[in-house]
This record gives C-alpha cells, structure tokens and sequence, in this order.
C-alpha cells in the first residue's frame, strides 16, 4: 500500500466527489432535527391548549342579581356591625325573600329547593358589603351572588337536562326555577371573585387559591431564609477556604447524591426529626420550609459553586496583588462576581420548591385549612397540594377550579424562571 | 544543601549580583513546585529605585522568581519557597511577616490587563480604602489624581471616574492597573511581562512611563521580549532552566556579555 | 532634529550621539583652520598646539563609536534613525582622519620654517586651503540641516580642488628639476599640498554620506575627479 500523502489536486478531486455525500448526510441529519423540534413544539402547544381550555374557565363562574332590601335592624340587630351581630341577624332571610319573590315556589320542599339555589356564602357577603359601606342601609340595591356549584354545573351544560331526573344532581324544578331566572335576564357570567381571593371551603363555588398562596408564599420564604445564606457560604468555604483533600471531595460527592435523592425523603426526615424529636406542630409553613430548604439546598450549593469556580484567577491575583486579606477578596470580589450565578441557581431551586408536594404531605401540610395563615406559625397548605386535594373532589366545578389553579402555578413558576434570566442579564459584568 | 553555600550560588551566577543600597535582597532563593525544582539557588539584589529586568527562554522560572517577591506564591498550594528574600533587614518569609501589608509595599502589574469590574476611581481607591490610607474623601480624591496622573493616564479619564474600568483599551487598562498599584505607595512594583498583550504603540507608552516611574520606584520587569529589557532597564538579569546566569549593566549585556549562554541567548542562538 | 520618539531616553541617547559628532566636525574644522592660517603666519607656538590638540579629536571619535555602537545594540534603530547612526560612525572616522593631517600639516610646516621656506609664486598654499575650509564649513551646514542639494554641490566643488593641486604640482616639480637644493623644500610642499587634496576629498566622502542619509541611496553619477597627478608623468 502506498502510504503517502495525497497530492494537492487528487486531494481536492477527492474532497469535491464526495461532497455530495456529505451534503445529504447532513441535509438528512437536519431534516430529522427539525422534524424532533416541529414534534417537540406540537406537544408543547397541546399540553398549553388543554391546559388554557380547561382551565381558563375555571376564572368563572355564574352569578345571579338579586335586588336586596338593605334594612338595618334586619341585618345588623345590635346596630354597631359587629361580627356577633351580623351574625344574630337575617342576611340570608332577606337574600331568600328576594329570591322568592322571582320565582315564586309554592310550598316548603319547593322554598327548600329554591334556598339551595344561592351559594351558602350569601351571608358572608352582605357582612362583607355592609362592613364596607354602611351607606348601603336603607337602600334597595342589585348584588350579585354566585350560585350553588350544582346549578353551575347545568348552566355550564355538564349536567343535562336529558339525563333522567334520579340519575340527575338537580331536579327538574330547580331547572324550572332556573329557567325564569334565566328569563329575567338575572344570570350572567362572570369572572370569580372567589377563584383569587377565596381560601379553601367545602362549597365549590366558593372555593379559591388565595389561602394556598399565602401558604406557599410563606413556606418559600422560609426556606429561602434558610437555605440561601446556608448554601453561599457552604460553597464559599468548600471552594475558597477548605483544603482540598479526601474529606472535601467526600463532601462534594455527597452533596451530588443529595441532589438526585426523591423530596419524599426529605419529607420523611421532616416528619421523623422536626416533628417527632424536635416536637415542633405540624403543618406549619416553619416546617415546610425547613423540610424544603434541605431540598434545595444541594441545588444551591452546586450552582454557586459552579459560580465562584467560573471567577478568573486573574480578579483574584489583582485582589490579592494590592494586598487584599482572604476574607476581603472573597466577600469585595469573588461574591459579587458569582452572584448572578448563585442567584439563577437559587431562582430556579426555588422554583423546583414551588412545585413540590410529597415532602409538604409527609409533614401534614394536607389538612383543609379555612383561614388564611397569617404567619410561619400557623397552620397552611400550599399550591401544589391544595390542587392535589381539589383534584379528589367529585364536584364538576372542582374539576374547573383545579385547572385554573394549575395555570395560576405554571403561571407563577414561568416568571420565576424569567426573572432568573433577567436577573443574570441584568447582573452579568464583563472582565 | 549544606548552610555555607551563600558564595556557592556566586561560583555560577556571572556579573554584578550586588547593588549598592539595595532595596531588596535575595539569598540562596530555590522554589519546588512539589518535587519539580523550578528555581534553584538564586542570589541577587534589587537596587533602590532601578529598572532591572529579568530575561531568559520560556519556563527559566523568571516568573515564578518575581512572585517570591510579595509571596504571590503562596496563593498555589503546592509551592515551596527556600531561601532568604528581605526588606530592609527583615525576612519577608518569616512566620511573623504579615502578607498584607507587605503586598502594599511591594505592589504587582500582571500580564494580563486586570482591572477590578468597578469604576476606574473605585479601581484606583480600592487599595488605600482597604489598607486605611486616606483620612476623609478629599484626601481619596487626592491619591485617586496623583496616582492617575503618575501613570499618565488623568487626562484621558478625568471626566468619566464613574465608567466602568473595563471599558478602557487594552494600553489603558494596564496603566489602570500601573495606577492601581501606585495608589498604596509601595517601594517597588513588580511587573510581569506588562506589555505581552498590547499592541506596539500602547507598548511603547507603558515602557516610556516605567522610564518615568523609575525614578521614584525600584521596579522589576519580567520579560520575554529581550529588545523590551534592552529599552528600558538598567540592569538586566539572565535565567536558563531555574538557574541565574548572569546580571549586569543592560549596555554590557547587549553589548559584550560574559557568560556564553547569555552570548548565545541574546543573539538568538538559543531558544 | 524634530521628530521625537515614544520614547524619550532614546531621544535623549540620539542627541547626545549627535552633540559628540558635531563637537568633533567643529574641533577639526577648527585645526584644519589653524594649520591652514599657521602655514601663512608660521607662528611656532600655534603649531605646537595643533599638534598637540590632535589627542581631543582621537577620544571623540572614540566617544561617538561606543555611543553609537550602544544604541545599536540596545535600540534596534529602523528607517532613518539606523541610517542616521550608521552615517555618523562614519563620518566620525572621517573627521579624525582630517585632524590626523591637519597635524601632518603642521608637523611639515614646522620643518619649512627649518628650511627657511618664503612664499614660492604660483603655489598657493592658503588660496587652496582656505577653499577646502570653505567646503569643510559647508558640509557640516549641510550635515545639519539635513541638505543634500548642498552636499551634492559641494562634491561637485571637489574638481577645483583638484585642477589647483595639479598646476600646483607642476610648478614645484618644475621648480625643484631647475634648483637642486630646493628639493627637501619641495617634496614637504608637495606632500602639504596633497594632504589638502585628500581632506577635500574626505570632505566629499563626508558629502556623499549626508546624500545617503537624507535619500537612502547612493549618489550615483560618477565624482568629476580633475586630479591628474597620478595619470601623468611631467616633462
């Protein structure tokens, strides 16, 4: 064989009869990436769809207006709005009597009927408006009240009126009642003033996210006061201040196995330690977070460090060049240089923290909690697990809710996400 | 290595190794980077406010040599410093030395343009914020000028203190850094190959400034480019494979050197 | 010279090249003036001290060598810095030659007072010297200001020289075939008068180098050479 090398013309001869061949080879190799992207994005747009579609109606929900006597020794007996004396006094009484003068049922199974027609919050919101504005007494004024999550359902078409009565959750005369409602003009659609503001309740049309939310809010923080300023330092002192040798890299590699371990772990860890040996109460954000934080914390730890590792030396030399002590050059230097990546990293921990709910249900984070927690001590439920128990319910309107709480999750975890890609744009310098 | 070697290192080194008045001090220096020996045995003494320059092939040591100066070799762990270097009588490696202070008198220019990512005043005021050289702003502002303007570079940033410091040219950058280094008012700055990624002309006016700053600092340059040692020191040192081969005046190096290996090195026999 | 380099110790090192080399142009100007004035005056102490001064010449051109060796080595001239160094070794060289026969001149003239020499007509000693003069003032002008439309007339100028130190030389020949006692007189006559010669002709070198300088080539035509002394044998 004749091993030498090829002459510069058969060399270019060569390469041009086989450009062909490599033209198509990539050409193919191209086609098959766009065909795998054009798929990825099909997916993408599907999963959104169904998402949006399901979801975005669970924003509304149905309302009918009745107009509501506003008589003050009805509805407030002892006369200075206390909630003792909201309580003693006939809101509901007055909201039936409108009620009934629309529809007119006779005899008590149908008033009995009719009564269930309005959601049972009817009460609390004219508390609600009266608290508000006491220039409402005296008045005759038209208010919407939301109707009962049955009554929802037919009117959304999920319940039908070919269905034979006893398979049916509403009877045909409810549906009657419904239909004269329907006539006057009395019912619309609107966007859920419960959906946001409204906190867990057994009635559907009454539920909303807002207690969950301030439950996740809270939890986060918890752990993000945790876990943030432990993870900086720890991977401040593993790169910067320990020595590298066998207990170091022994860290290091634990550190990476707990990244990868299930968050159910970590529930259970919470459970076992915080709850049974510490004795703290459970289903308090303080816990939740705490569990979170030993979560996130690899997450954190790893990407700082990959932060202040991707400081040049050349910052470092310059710092300790002028005569800067150990401690100067890493807190006026290599700190603010990795922050961007340390932030980003934390950004999207917190983000993998939002979601989660197995750690969050071991530590009891599941109960159903009407009130809306007002600090890390008191009992609190979050997004995630709120949706997982909405998703248990059999009510058709749950069902709603559930997907528009799912796109109010995604929604709050796409901008978390964005904010980490802000905020490393913003904060990236040039050296 | 027995202890009475302090002449021994004078059997190979050719030339003027002592200065008169010398400002720094080098006796019988050998650095290990584990088991590699990468200087060994160097004597010499750098003079009160000279150029000296040290030349010599890639991988002489001439580098890792001048960080002995302000222990700069400390920040590599596997670096073992031997010898004596001292400062006005005291020996800068004694566990008694703090590193701190004596990086202040002894400041670094760095091959590779570094100026902090701040402000260009920032850059400058960092190092006398740190050591506590100023007494109140006015006092700041002050150092910030003088030093700016000893480096020659006032009138080109006067008016915009607050831009960030790299957003200078690469020949602006490192008189940043020369004024960085000024702004502690050290004795001596040592430069390492301060020129290698800059143009001709931004060479040529960071070599006229050493000229300038050499009458009020000792200044040591670390250079591959034996036409830059040639330009601007007085005093020029030659290094082949960690050891010194010889050191005198730069007109009598260039002109007749004693040693053959400098001979050779110099008129490009050797690589 | 006004362009100025980055670097101002380089300025500072050229200058100080150039201050030496004309210190020694003026120097030698100035014996070459003396010997040419002591051969009129023939004033024993005044030649004494040419000779004698001839030592100041050696130790500047040396001074002007070792400067100009230096920066070679230390700066790497280029362009017309390297051409300027290379002229000025030369033209160093060249100057202390001259000063080397301005005391051969006057070493011969302290001989002629010996001899008793008077004024021979038609051998005009000063007249041929005091045009050389004329060309040695010029050429350092020329040097100078960098002039090479002077330095070519100046080579040009040569040719007188030349003529005068033939017709010269033929009177003295002449006159020494006719007095037979004259001939010590006369052969010291003819070597002055051609000491004269070579100085215009160093002279000349020294005016071709300033053409190089300023042009960075050589001045081509040939020299007009008129010296025929070497050519002919007179009857």
């Amino acid at each position: 064989m004749n091993k030498k090398i090829i002459s510069p013309s058969d060399a270019s001869n060569i390469v041009r009869k086989s450009i062909t061949k490599r033209r198509t080879r990539d050409n193919r190799l191209k086609l098959f990436g766009r065909i795998a992207i054009g798929l990825a994005v099909c997916f993408l747009l599907i999963l959104f769809y169904s998402i949006f579609t399901k979801g975005y109606p669970g924003f509304f929900q149905y309302y009918v207006t009745l107009d509501i006597k506003f008589d003050r020794d009805r509805i407030d007996p002892k006369g200075d709005l206390s909630d003792n004396s909201l309580f003693d006094g006939e809101a509901s009484k007055i909201v039936n009597e409108s009620l009934y003068s629309i529809i007119q049922p006779k005899g008590r199974k149908e008033k009995k009927l009719a009564k269930k027609i309005v959601s049972s919050g009817k009460d609390v919101r004219i508390a609600k408006m009266v608290k508000n504005n006491p220039s409402l007494f005296g008045t005759t004024t038209s208010v919407k009240f939301a109707l009962d999550d049955d009554v929802d359902s037919f009117l959304r078409g999920y319940i039908k009126r070919e269905t034979p009565e006893n398979e049916r959750r509403i009877s045909d005369k409810v549906i009657q009642f419904i239909d004269i409602l329907n006539e006057e003009g009395r019912i619309s659609y609107e966007f859920s003033d419960y959906v946001l503001s409204g906190s867990a309740s057994g009635n559907p049309e009454m539920a909303g996210i807002k207690g969950a939310f301030i439950g996740s809010m809270l939890t986060l923080s918890v752990c993000l006061l945790i876990a943030f300023p432990l993870g900086v330092a720890t991977a401040v002192y593993l790169e910067e201040i320990a020595k590298k040798n066998r207990i170091t890299e022994f860290i290091e590699v634990n550190i990476n196995n707990l990244a990868a371990v299930p968050s159910v772990v970590f529930g259970i860890m919470g459970l076992a330690i915080f709850i049974s040996i510490f004795g703290m109460p459970r289903s308090i954000p303080l816990v939740g977070g705490m569990v979170l934080a030993l979560m996130t914390l690899p997450t954190i730890i790893i990407s700082s460090r990959a932060a202040i590792r991707a400081v040049p030396p050349s910052v470092r030399d310059a710092a300790y060049g002028i005569g800067a002590s150990k401690i100067q050059v890493i807190f006026h230097h290599v700190i603010p240089l990795a922050m961007p990546g340390m932030l980003t990293g934390t950004i999207i921990g917190m983000a993998q923290a939002l979601g989660e709910t197995a750690p969050l249900l071991m530590i009891g984070m599941v109960a159903f909690i009407v009130d809306i927690p007002n600090s890390v001590l008191d009992p609190g439920t979050v997004l995630p697990v709120q949706i997982f128990m909405w998703a248990d319910f059999a009510e058709r309107m749950f069902i709603q809710k559930t997907s528009a709480a799912i796109i109010v999750l995604l929604g709050f975890l796409i901008s978390m996400n964005a904010l980490a890609v802000y905020l490393r744009k913003k904060l990236e310098r040039r050296w | 290595m027995s202890n009475n070697n302090d002449l021994k290192s004078l059997d190979l080194t050719v030339g003027d190794v002592f200065a008169q008045n010398p400002r720094l001090k080098a006796r019988n220096v050998s650095v290990f980077y584990g088991d590699n020996k990468a200087i060994d045995n160097v004597t010499i003494d750098i003079g009160n406010k000279e150029v000296i320059s040290f030349i010599g092939p890639s991988g002489c040591g001439k580098s890792t040599f001048l960080r002995c100066f302000n222990r700069m070799n400390d920040t590599i762990d596997s670096c073992i410093v031997k010898g004596k270097i001292t400062i006005d009588d005291e020996n800068i490696y004694d566990k008694k030395i703090d590193v701190v202070p004596l990086r202040a008198r002894i400041g670094m220019v760095f091959q590779k343009p570094n100026p902090f990512p701040k402000s260009i005043y920032d850059n400058v005021a960092y190092g006398p914020r740190i050591h506590g050289l100023s007494e109140n702003k006015d006092h700041l502002d002050g150092i910030v000028e003088e030093s700016l303007k000893r480096a020659g570079l006032w009138e080109e940033v006067s008016d915009r203190l607050d831009s960030a410091g790299t957003g200078l040219s690469g020949g602006q950058q490192q008189r940043l850094c020369i004024a960085r280094a000024i702004a502690v008012s050290p004795e001596v700055i040592l430069m390492d190959e301060p020129c290698s990624a800059l143009d001709p002309i931004a060479t040529a006016k960071i070599e006229e400034l050493i000229h300038e700053l050499g009458n009020d600092y000792s200044i040591v340059i670390v250079t591959h480019s034996m036409q830059q040692a040639a330009r601007v020191s007085k005093r020029t040192a030659y290094f082949h494979l960690g050891k010194l081969i010889e050191v005198g005046r730069t007109k009598d190096i260039f002109t007749r050197p004693q040693h053959h290996q400098t001979e050779a090195y110099i008129s490009g026999k050797i690589g | 010279m006004e362009n100025t380099h980055i670097s101002s110790s380089f300025d500072k090192d050229l200058n100080k090249l150039n201050d030496n080399l004309l210190k020694l142009g003026n120097t030698a100007l100035d014996q070459f003036e003396k010997c040419i004035n002591n051969f009129g005056t023939q004033n024993l102490e005044e030649i004494k001290t040419v000779i004698n001064s001839d030592k100041i010449l050696d130790d500047l051109d040396d001074k002007v060598q070792k400067y100009g060796f230096e920066i070679i080595a230390l700066r790497a001239p280029q362009a017309a810095d390297l051409r300027r160094i290379i002229v000025a070794l030369k033209i160093a060289t060249i100057f202390e030659r001259i000063g080397d026969y301005s005391r051969n001149i006057s070493n011969r003239t302290k001989l002629l007072i010996d001899l008793k020499y008077t004024d021979l007509p038609g051998v005009n000693i000063g007249k041929m010297g005091q045009k050389t003069q004329t060309m040695f003032e010029d050429v350092l002008d020329a040097y100078i200001n960098e002039d090479d439309k002077l330095a070519v007339k100046i080579r040009n100028s040569d040719v007188k020289i030349d003529k005068m130190h033939t017709e010269y030389y033929l009177e003295i020949i002449s006159h020494m075939q006719r007095k037979k006692n004259f001939a010590p007189t006369g052969a010291h006559l003819l070597f002055i008068a051609k000491n004269i010669e070579r100085v215009a002709d160093y002279i000349t070198d020294v005016a071709e180098q300033i053409y190089f300088l300023v042009n960075g080539r050589v001045l081509s035509d040939h020299r007009p050479k008129a010296d025929k002394t070497s050519l002919k044998i007179p009857n």
